[in-house]
């Protein structure tokens, strides 16, 4: 869908090059740090941005390429901003009618209304409403015109915390039931994993890797996705084809490695056992597990999440165990 | 008065560097076109100088040419520093003192805003007039009052009316001036006396200049008052002599031109190098005790009020009064009123019909600069201002003897159009920045979306723009009548033949010394100016 785009502010390139393909009723996560060009990669399949090279097509049709540009309102994308930008002068139901254009169908914006949970709402002003709502509305009114995709910038951030799960949930089963092409754009790794069929993680402009979150958390392409998307041990071992020496023992690689390299071993993939050579540092406790930070005797240190209640205590000497399967490691250069 | 910063420094949403959306072609052509209107006069003011220039020599090496401009200067100066110190002072003791009736003054103290200089010298010299209130006052007491003339008496009279060009943003400075400044100062071991040199005067430095530039640009264009107080400023020998030496008169002119076009621009160098500290947008309560000093104080302050704005109106509602009692005395009226309901008419008409011309013709400006932060929108914004810097009477006059060389603009000599043309091109500026704030005030977030939503830009006009900006262009219009109906010169130049305002009525009263019938028609105006200002501009100074 979106081939080699580029596009640049002056002279700071925003996005270099990028490709992304969705699937005909697929949800796309877009996600990477602040700043990593993925709002503008939403606005250019918008139409808000030109660009500077590349194509998008949306639904087959060629939209912005080398010498054309389709303006936004006739690309029949829907957006639902961050701030949701529901008209304040007008009413809920005129918000939602907006895109139907004149002689809107009132059924129509019921229909779009009910699905978003709103009926009866229609005569209210948006300003009235709480964040949840809002966003609701903001759904709705990009729904209502039916269009052949579907963009959302940063869908939850405006929330508050205790909200957010909740509206992530319930847009969840909504899209879900939809089979609208979604794209989204999110810096939060829960929500990209919960709700894109596919995650495309983004940094200085670029996709650096594209897959079905499964894929994108067992087998990172980079040491740098390894971290951003969870929470990842990165020890220093040896390798010598599939199998990697290190501090916690003899470790099985999906991908032969040789030499010095960094394996990912997930918190979750490892556990501890009573009297060995590590240290706890730190016990945190988060209800449904625990995590320890445990000092192995080379200095190295690595995090351990156990779903029990706490065992062992700062200053414990424990024993590192690997429990998962195979991991990826990574070529220490030079 | 550092109003223009907020719409063209305006942060990217949430620290993003977004484009702002370019401006097709045609926009920037009418931008372009509305740009060229605005520079027209100033730029014939030139082009004339440059066409006579073997006389520029004889007209600026005369003393005839030097002489009024250094008065000019003076007065303005004078009337700068004067304005300035009375208005800041005025300023800080109705925000931070504990004077009996603060809150009485605060709202009283902007209100001799809405007297135009010759109303309001109108006022004073009728009130100083054999058989004027003062002179009635004083009159038995064997006291000879002085008749109001010459450069005292302007520096008088322009003082009182000007002040409040200071006192208003330095008022509105000190009351959100966040109070921890002046509270850390005295934990430091600062005497209240050392927390106002040290803390509090450094922050209104920027207030008090730009006031005192507007006081200046003010004093410098004002035609009205000088020539009613007889004192020979540049602008008064340029209407004396406006029918008699055109190439005088425009050499004259480019010289004012370039001292209010300076004044202008030393205004907005400094609105924007003054990037404001921090402001807490709650009023504060830090009150400073005047001690004995109260009392005298209140004496003080309620006496340059008075002169401001109780003695005008006094003066003015005395002579009517007296004029109308001789009426009945009489049996017949003495103060005659015919045409006096044509006149009101009137100047309702011209100042509906400027003020939506000039809203109409800097919006497209105010888009291209508030909205696509252009280029081409940045140099119309510019001439808009220069449009305003321009003295009203130099704009009359240039369009008058523009219409009378040139045959196509002929055919506006003496119309209603050109008329308006000039309010517009005087007051643009006015508009101009009430209107960016409108613009701005759309989030572009909301464009987006309805561009998303298929809308294309008529549409997103006026179903999504339109509404959302129309409080902000009913005061960018309201700027503009208001100031329509109080101008003097312009209209004196442009009007059609026979055509009367109110204005232009208590100029003619005035020539003929009917005090009585001047009081009236001031009345007139000021009642329905001081209606509009407060509907319009105090009511809503923090958003000006």
């Amino acid at each position: 869908m979106v081939r080699e785009a580029s596009v640049s502010y002056g002279d700071t390139a925003v996005l270099r090059s990028v490709d992304l393909d969705v699937r005909a009723g697929g949800i796309v996560a877009l996600l990477g740090p602040s700043g990593c060009g993925k709002t503008t990669m939403l606005r250019a399949i918008a139409g808000l941005e030109h660009l500077d090279a590349g194509q998008i097509e949306v639904g087959g049709t060629l939209v912005s390429g080398p010498s054309r540009h389709v303006a936004p309102e006739r690309r029949n994308v829907g957006m639902v901003f961050q701030d949701w930008a529901l008209f304040p002068h007008l009413s809920v139901a005129r918000n939602v009618a907006y895109g139907l254009g004149r002689g809107a169908d009132e059924a129509r914006v019921a229909e779009v209304l009910d699905l978003v949970g709103l009926s009866g709402f229609g005569d209210r002003s948006p300003q009235n409403l709480s964040g949840g709502q809002q966003q609701r509305v903001a759904l709705a009114r990009a729904l209502a015109p039916s269009p052949t995709a579907l963009l959302l910038d940063e869908p939850f951030s405006n929330l508050d915390t205790a909200l957010r799960v909740e509206i992530r949930t319930e847009v969840h089963r909504l899209l879900s039931s939809l089979d609208v092409t979604t794209i989204f754009v999110t810096h939060d790794q829960d929500e990209a994993f919960i709700l894109g069929d596919e995650v495309a993680v983004m940094a200085n402009g670029r996709i650096v890797q594209q897959g079905s979150p499964q894929a994108l958390y067992a087998r990172p392409a980079s040491p740098w996705i390894a971290a951003f998307v969870g929470e990842a041990n990165l020890v220093v071992g040896t390798a010598a084809g599939t199998v990697a020496t290190t501090p916690v023992g003899a470790i099985q690689l999906s991908e032969a490695c040789h030499g010095d390299c960094e394996v990912l071993l997930r918190p979750e993939e490892l556990e501890l056992a009573a009297e060995g050579p590590g240290v706890v540092g730190l016990v945190e406790y988060y209800g449904h597990d625990t995590t320890y930070e445990v000092e192995l005797p080379d200095t190295t240190v690595v995090r351990v999440r156990m779903t029990s209640t706490p065992k062992f205590a700062t200053g414990d000497r424990v024993q590192v165990r690997h429990i998962g399967g195979t991991t990826v490691a990574y070529a220490l250069a030079g | 008065m550092a109003v223009l910063q907020t719409s063209t420094d305006l942060p990217a949403p949430l620290g993003r560097s977004t484009r702002a959306p370019s401006a097709p072609w045609w926009f920037l052509l009418i931008g372009l076109v509305l740009a060229a209107v605005f520079a027209a006069p100033l730029v014939y003011v030139i082009v004339r100088n440059i066409q006579d220039v073997s006389r520029l020599d004889e007209h600026f090496t005369s003393s005839a040419t030097w002489d009024p401009l250094g008065r000019s200067l003076l007065l303005a100066s004078s009337v700068a520093v004067t304005a300035t110190a009375f208005g800041t002072a005025l300023a800080w003791i109705t925000t931070r003192s504990d004077i009996p009736l603060r809150r009485l003054w605060m709202l009283v103290a902007p209100l001799p805003l809405v007297f135009p200089s010759f109303v309001g010298a109108t006022a004073l010299i009728s009130g100083f007039a054999k058989g004027g209130l003062l002179d009635r006052a004083v009159g038995p007491l064997g006291f000879e009052l002085p008749e109001l003339a010459g450069f005292w008496a302007a520096l008088f009279v322009l003082t009182l009316f000007t002040y409040p060009y200071v006192y208003l943003p330095v008022a509105a400075r000190l009351r959100f001036l966040p109070s921890s400044f002046e509270e850390s100062a005295r934990v430091l071991g600062r005497t209240p006396r050392q927390v106002f040199t040290s803390v509090v005067v450094p922050q209104l430095l920027a207030p008090i200049t730009a006031g005192g530039l507007l006081v200046f640009l003010y004093t410098v264009s004002d035609f009205g008052a000088v020539q009613l107080l007889r004192y020979d400023t540049l602008t008064r020998v340029i209407y004396a002599n406006s029918l008699a030496d055109q190439p005088r008169v425009m050499a004259l002119s480019l010289l004012l031109g370039i001292v209010a076009v300076l004044a202008v621009a030393a205004e907005r160098a400094l609105g924007r190098n003054h990037s404001e500290s921090a402001m807490s947008n709650r009023a504060t309560g830090l009150t400073v005790p005047l001690g004995r000093w109260r009392w005298p104080t209140f004496a003080a302050v309620a006496a340059f009020v008075g002169f401001a704005l109780i003695g005008p109106l006094a003066s003015l509602a005395h002579w009517t009064v007296r004029g109308a009692a001789s009426s009945r005395a009489r049996g017949a009226l003495a103060i005659p009123t015919d045409g006096l309901g044509e006149a009101i008419g009137n100047t309702v008409l011209v100042s509906i019909l400027a003020a939506v011309a000039t809203v109409v013709l800097v919006l497209p400006i105010a888009y291209l600069v508030a909205r696509h932060r252009s280029r081409t929108g940045m140099v119309a914004d510019g001439l808009v201002t220069a449009g305003f810097a321009l003295p009203g009477l130099v704009l009359g006059l240039s369009l008058v003897f523009w219409a009378l060389s040139n045959d196509f603009l002929f055919r506006f000599y003496q119309t209603l159009p050109l008329l308006i043309l000039g309010y517009v091109i005087h007051f643009g500026a006015q508009a101009n920045r009430a209107t960016q704030i409108a613009v701005a005030s759309v989030p572009t977030r909301l464009d987006e979306s309805a561009r998303m939503l298929g809308a294309g830009r008529a549409r997103r006009f006026i179903t999504v723009d339109a509404p959302l900006m129309m409080p902000g262009l009913l005061a960018a219009g309201g700027l503009v009548l208001l100031s329509t109906m109080k101008e003097l010169p312009a209209t004196l130049f442009l009007r059609p033949t026979g055509f009367d305002t109110l204005s232009t009525r208590i100029w003619a009263s005035m020539d003929n010394l009917s005090f009585a019938k001047a009081g009236l028609e001031s009345m007139i105006l000021l009642a329905v100016s001081a209606v509009l200002t407060w509907f319009l501009v105090l009511r809503r100074s923090d958003a000006l």
